[in-house]
Parts: structure tokens; C-alpha cells; sequence
């Protein structure tokens, strides 16, 4: 797996928000199959890191750069990124009334495939395909008519980034903070869905606050984050001593 | 270019030229009227924001127009919408032909004024131009003052009408300027429950000014459903006046969409004179290029216990101009009231105009009441979610607007309305195809 060419070249990255620096360096190798946990205490910089990676205005990269499948990440804009197979699942699901979940997901997965020259699925193939994804996921297909997250319960919200990225396909998936307002049950669900994706080519890049997460996502690297370096990396054990020591240890 | 009184006096020629139902006795009242008022200026506060200009560039009162129509085309417009008793008006005229409500002329239901019995115009009589000021609404006014056609609905006691009733007002193509008018006069008695579709629209480049008038009566714990829809072309001129008498438990609710035009006024004013009637009024207006839509709605709560619950959306862009003005009025003895009244809007270009008048004028000291006016752009959050899902920023840019739009088309309770809207929408939006596919997944 070592051999191949990397998923994700981060090098000595530096970015700041509103004139603060918040990203202060950071070198991080993701190859295709592995899962990469961010872990580190509010404010350290993880969903920064995963804002800057999916393109997000009003992030400034002073230096640094970042290589995805041997092309530069930073020159795209985030559509192109999202099109490249990069998939963010946000931390906070935005609500769009009005437009229905199936029409935005439709238009995503439209975009991706004409961008891998495949032919568009038409509605009924679509549909069909979408609620199949629902069941896996636990949600009831009547979710699927609503606004685009709106009205959803924050589980339902995780799980909706979830299905989209089950259609979506992605090289490399970054979860900001999957786990945040989930119950245990919602937990395992969402985890399972990740669970399924994975396989010796999809990365992925998990950033959560707590280590429980990683009981259900099982990591092959830890690296902890702190003021916006990683000032440790190491096994799945890094994680468990983390929760047993908390933060304080490392910085 | 004429002045505003050669407009009156044109208009005023023009009433002496038409034929009468000599029955009626509001046109000599509206005539007199008419005479007295002077056509609306900047200066005029209820005008503030939109000039009349439209109407002084072409003379439209040159000629009335006729009632001539490619029938298959002007099908086209309505027959999506199925299942209902349909009245087909041609530039004001009414059109035989197009036409099918025979259960309901047959019950007394639906009468055409021409056909009206004694009894009916009595009633005509009685209740045409009773629910509002004529001073205060000289297109009403001269609506009234040429009356040769028109439509009664009256819904008798504890009736429930099965099936909606729709009635079509469409603008020919016209080369030459003409004019047109239409009236409406709708008495539900108590305990009835009816639902009402109009539907405006003109087919190609029409030059027809088209004035049109809708009154409502509803008796004690009656029930009106009203959709309306405006979908005119652009180059239309046309002004709306919509007057309801609420008495104590009846129940108003209102949909309306409007797509902007050269000149579109529409005027709501429901008024209510009995306890514990309420009113929905939701409404969604669109304009782009340099059209131009004004929304006047006035609320008079002149009764307690009575509640108003009041939401409007406006979608402005390029150089056309918008007015929303919604004004809650609370009379001395309407204690109890509960009304909110909301308008939310998307301004999304730097020529674009929208001037938005929340008012609230409140003499009684029990009551709760609420207003609020946005107006926004895009969201960027909402636009980066879609960009991060691989959706071009055009396309994002637009299933946002037409996702704000849909929220309210979406409370229209007919699913042939909202199928009709949806494809006028997409061709709003005529820039992005890919919207056409997204919005007919069901």
C-alpha cells in the first residue's frame, strides 16, 4: 500500500482566517485505502483543515501546498474538488427550503458522473437507486421529498451527508465531526455507512473531538492537533490514550 | 408620451362608446366618480413607487378588444388543469367556447351577468362595489364604469362546491394597443366552502391593458380557497384589485403568484367585519429584466378575536422594480386580534429595486401583532454546500432561487396549479436547463 501514489500530499500548510493564523504547518501523506483520524481540542484547527481541503471561502493559504492524485488541490475551485472525488461531510448540514433532497442530490451525482463521462441516470434509476441507499441507512424514503435537511433531526442530518456521499462515490471523504450531537444509536448507524465505503482504494480523513467515534470507525493513524500542528501521530492506541489522559499531556 | 389627464380623458371617451347592461346601477355612481379622482401620481402615497408611465405611452383605449383567440393555443395555458367548472374570459370578453361550468349555471351557481335573472341582479346590485371605498380605488372605479359582462359565483348555504372553480383571463397578441376589463363578484352564504383558481395570461407580444376587479363576499363561518396566478408575459400592463368581506367565522386563504410585467398592481384588502374570521394571505412575486410588480395589501381588522396570518416572498433581479406594501390595521374594538404579516426577499442584482413597507397602525390595546421585512441575497453557505457536492455555482445559484419561489408554490393546494406553476417557473429560469429535469422528479 506504502508503494502507491498518495491520495493526499499535505506540505507545510499555513492558512489563516480574518488575518489569524490558524493552520500552522501541517505535513500530512494520506494513501488510497487508509483512514486518517484529526484529533485535537476545540480551536485547534481540525475543521479549518477541512474547510481549506474542500475549497471554503474566506480561507487564506499563505504557503504550503496540497497534491491530491498528483494534481494541485488549491488551484481548483470547490466544485472541481467535489468532482475530483474529494467529498466533505459537513459538521453543520446547511438547510436549503424549497429544494427538495432529491433534486440536490440528483444535481450532485449529475455533475459528478458527467465529470467521469458517464452517462446521466435518468430520474426513475435514480430514485430507485436513492431509496435502496436510504434503507441502508435507516432513513425512510419520505425524507427524500423534503427540503434539502430541513426539519431534520441532527442524526438525520449526519446520515443525509452519509447517503450523499454513498451516491457520490469519493476517492478521499473527510468527515468534519461526524459524531457531534449524535446519539450512540445515530452513532452506529452513521458509522456503518462509512464502515461500508471503505476498501483498499477510498481514503479517509476523520476529524472528531472524541475518540468514540473511532470505536465504531476504526482508524489506521491517529495525529493530534494543536494550534494548528500535528504535534503527535501515531496507531489507533494514540486515540485511547487521549481519552484516557485528555488533551492537556500532548500540549 | 400623454399626460395623466389626457389618460383620464381617453379613458373617459372610451365609456361613452360602450354598451351597458342597463340593469346595473353602479356604472352612472362609478362614471361620476371616475370624473371626480385624479389618475395616481408620484405624489400620490399609494402610488409612491409606481409610475403609471406604462399606460401613457400608447393610446389603449383606441380600441376595445376583441374576443378573437387561437383556441388551441389559449387550451394549452388551462387544460393542465383538470377537473374543475371553467370560465374562459378573452381580453375581458367572455368566451363561449372555451368555456364549461354548465352543472354549476345549471344549479345558479355560476351566472354569467348577462344571463342574470331579477333576483340576481338584485343581488348584483346590492353587493358590486359594496366592500370597499371607490375614492380610494380609481381603477376599481373605472372598471365599474363599463360594465358589460362579468361573472357571479354565489355558493349557497352549507354548500360545498366538490369541484374548484377556474376562471382564465388571457391577453391576445395584438399589434394595435387595446383594453380590456373583467369583474368577479363571489357571495359564499354561511357555511359554504369553495375553492378559486383564477389564472392570469397573454399569449405573445400583447398590447392590451387589462384591468380587472374580484370581489368576495363570505356570510358567517364560510370558506374560500383562492389561487391566483398572474403568469403574463412582460410586455402585458395590467392592475388587479382583490376586495373580501370577511363576517364572523368565515376563512380566507389566498395563494397567489405573480410574474412581473411592464406594469403589474395588484391591491388585497380584506376586511374583517365579523369575530373570529381569519385570513392566510401567501403570495410570491417575480420580476427580472425591467419589469415592474407592486403588491399593495391592506389588512383592516375591524372586529375581535379575528387572526391574519400573512407571508409573502419577492424574487428581484436585473433593472425591473418591486413594492411590496402590507399594512395591518387594528381597529379600536378589534381586542383579541392576532395578526402577523411577513415579506422576505431576494434582491439579487445592483440595479434591481424593491421597496418593501411593512406598516402597523394599532388602536386597540389587546392584541398581537407582528411584521418583518428582508431582503437578501444568497445565501454563500448554501451555495458552497452545493459547489462541494460538484454543482456548478450557476446551476446553485439557480435551484437556490427557484428553491426560495417553491417554498410558497408549494403551499398551492392543487397539484395541476402547482405542475402548471413549476413549468413557468423553469422557464423563468429559462437560462438553466438543468432545472427543467430536476423539478418534474416527483
Amino acid at each position: 500500500m506504502s508503494e502507491a501514489q498518495p491520495m493526499l500530499e499535505v506540505k507545510d500548510l499555513v492558512a489563516e482566517i480574518d488575518g489569524k493564523t490558524i493552520l500552522n504547518g501541517i505535513t500530512l501523506t494520506v494513501r488510497p485505502g487508509e483512514v486518517h483520524a484529526i484529533m485535537g481540542p476545540n480551536g485547534s484547527g481540525k475543521s479549518t483543515l477541512a474547510n481549506v481541503l474542500s475549497g471554503r471561502e474566506g480561507y487564506e493559504v499563505l504557503s504550503g501546498s496540497v497534491t491530491f492524485q498528483g494534481q494541485d488541490l488549491l488551484e481548483l475551485a470547490p466544485e472541481e474538488r467535489a468532482r475530483a472525488g474529494l467529498f466533505l461531510a459537513f459538521q453543520y448540514p446547511v438547510e436549503i427550503p424549497g429544494v427538495s433532497n432529491m433534486q440536490f442530490l440528483k444535481a450532485s451525482v449529475d455533475a459528478i458522473r458527467k465529470h467521469r463521462e458517464q452517462e446521466e441516470l435518468d430520474a426513475p434509476t435514480f430514485m430507485k437507486l436513492a431509496r435502496e441507499k436510504c434503507k441502508e441507512l435507516k432513513l425512510k424514503t419520505e425524507f427524500l421529498k423534503r427540503g434539502v435537511n430541513e426539519g431534520f433531526s441532527g442524526g438525520e442530518k449526519k446520515r443525509n451527508e452519509i447517503l450523499q456521499m454513498a451516491l457520490l462515490e469519493p476517492k478521499l471523504a473527510l468527515l468534519d465531526e461526524t459524531d457531534s450531537g449524535l446519539d450512540i444509536d445515530a452513532l452506529q448507524v452513521a458509522a456503518e455507512g462509512v464502515n461500508a465505503l471503505r476498501n483498499g482504494e477510498r481514503s479517509f480523513i476523520v476529524v472528531t473531538h472524541y475518540q468514540r467515534l473511532l470505536n465504531y470507525i476504526v482508524p489506521d493513524f491517529v495525529h493530534v492537533l494543536s494550534e494548528g500542528k500535528i504535534v503527535k501521530s501515531g496507531g489507533r492506541e494514540l486515540a485511547l490514550e487521549l481519552e484516557d489522559k485528555g488533551y492537556s499531556w500532548i500540549q | 408620451m400623454i399626460t395623466p389627464n389626457e389618460f383620464k380623458l381617453q379613458a373617459q371617451s372610451q365609456l361613452q362608446q360602450s354598451t351597458l347592461l342597463e340593469w346595473l346601477t353602479l356604472p352612472e355612481k362609478a362614471q361620476a366618480t371616475f370624473a371626480e379622482l385624479d389618475i395616481p401620481t408620484r405624489k400620490t402615497e399609494s402610488w409612491k413607487y409606481t409610475p403609471l408611465t406604462a399606460l401613457f405611452t400608447q393610446d389603449y383605449f383606441n380600441q376595445v378588444a376583441s374576443t378573437q383567440i387561437d383556441e388551441s393555443k389559449a387550451r394549452a395555458l388551462f387544460e393542465p388543469i383538470e377537473e374543475v367548472s371553467r370560465l374562459v374570459f378573452v381580453n375581458g370578453g367572455f368566451h363561449h367556447d372555451l368555456s364549461n361550468f354548465s352543472d354549476l349555471e345549471n344549479q345558479g351557481i355560476i351566472t354569467l351577468f348577462s344571463n342574470a335573472n331579477d333576483a340576481q341582479r338584485e343581488i348584483i346590485n346590492r353587493h358590486l362595489g359594496s366592500t370597499f371605498e371607490p375614492e380610494q380605488h380609481i381603477f376599481a372605479t373605472l372598471n365599474y364604469s363599463d360594465i358589460n359582462e362579468g361573472v357571479l359565483i354565489h355558493v349557497p348555504k352549507e354548500y360545498k362546491v366538490e369541484q374548484p372553480i377556474h376562471v382564465v383571463y388571457i391577453s391576445t397578441e395584438e399589434s394595435a394597443p387595446g383594453f380590456g376589463q373583467s369583474r368577479l363578484l363571489l357571495l359564499a352564504d354561511s357555511g359554504s366552502s369553495t375553492q378559486l383558481i383564477e389564472q392570469h395570461e397573454s399569449m405573445g407580444i400583447s398590447n392590451i391593458f387589462h384591468n380587472h376587479m374580484s370581489e368576495m363576499v363570505l356570510a358567517g363561518n364560510a370558506k374560500l380557497v383562492h389561487q391566483r396566478m398572474q403568469m403574463q408575459q412582460e410586455d402585458a400592463a395590467h392592475v388587479n384589485g382583490l376586495h373580501v368581506q370577511l363576517a364572523e367565522g368565515s376563512h380566507y386563504e389566498q395563494h397567489a403568484i405573480a410574474l412581473g410585467s411592464k406594469l403589474k398592481r395588484n391591491d388585497v384588502c380584506i376586511n374583517f367585519n365579523g369575530s373570529n374570521s381569519y385570513s392566510r394571505l401567501n403570495g410570491v412575486f417575480l420580476s427580472k429584466h425591467q419589469q415592474h410588480i407592486d403588491n399593495h395589501l391592506n389588512l383592516e381588522h375591524g372586529s375581535p378575536h379575528c387572526n391574519s396570518d400573512t407571508v409573502y416572498k419577492g424574487f428581484i433581479t436585473d433593472k425591473s422594480r418591486a413594492v411590496f406594501n402590507g399594512r395591518i390595521h387594528i381597529h379600536k374594538d378589534a381586542q383579541k386580534t392576532e395578526a402577523h404579516l411577513n415579506t422576505n426577499n431576494l434582491l439579487l442584482s445592483n440595479q434591481a429595486e424593491l421597496n418593501a413597507k411593512p406598516e402597523l397602525e394599532i388602536y386597540a390595546d389587546d392584541v398581537k401583532c407582528s411584521h418583518g421585512a428582508s431582503i437578501g441575497q444568497l445565501d454563500e453557505k448554501s451555495l458552497f454546500y452545493f459547489q462541494s457536492r460538484g454543482i456548478d455555482r450557476t446551476v446553485a445559484e439557480a435551484m437556490l432561487c427557484l428553491g426560495f419561489v417553491n417554498e410558497m408554490v408549494d403551499l398551492f393546494p392543487n397539484e395541476q396549479v402547482r405542475s402548471v406553476i413549476t413549468e413557468r417557473l423553469a422557464g423563468f429560469f429559462n437560462d438553466v436547463d438543468k432545472l427543467n429535469s430536476l423539478w418534474s422528479m416527483e
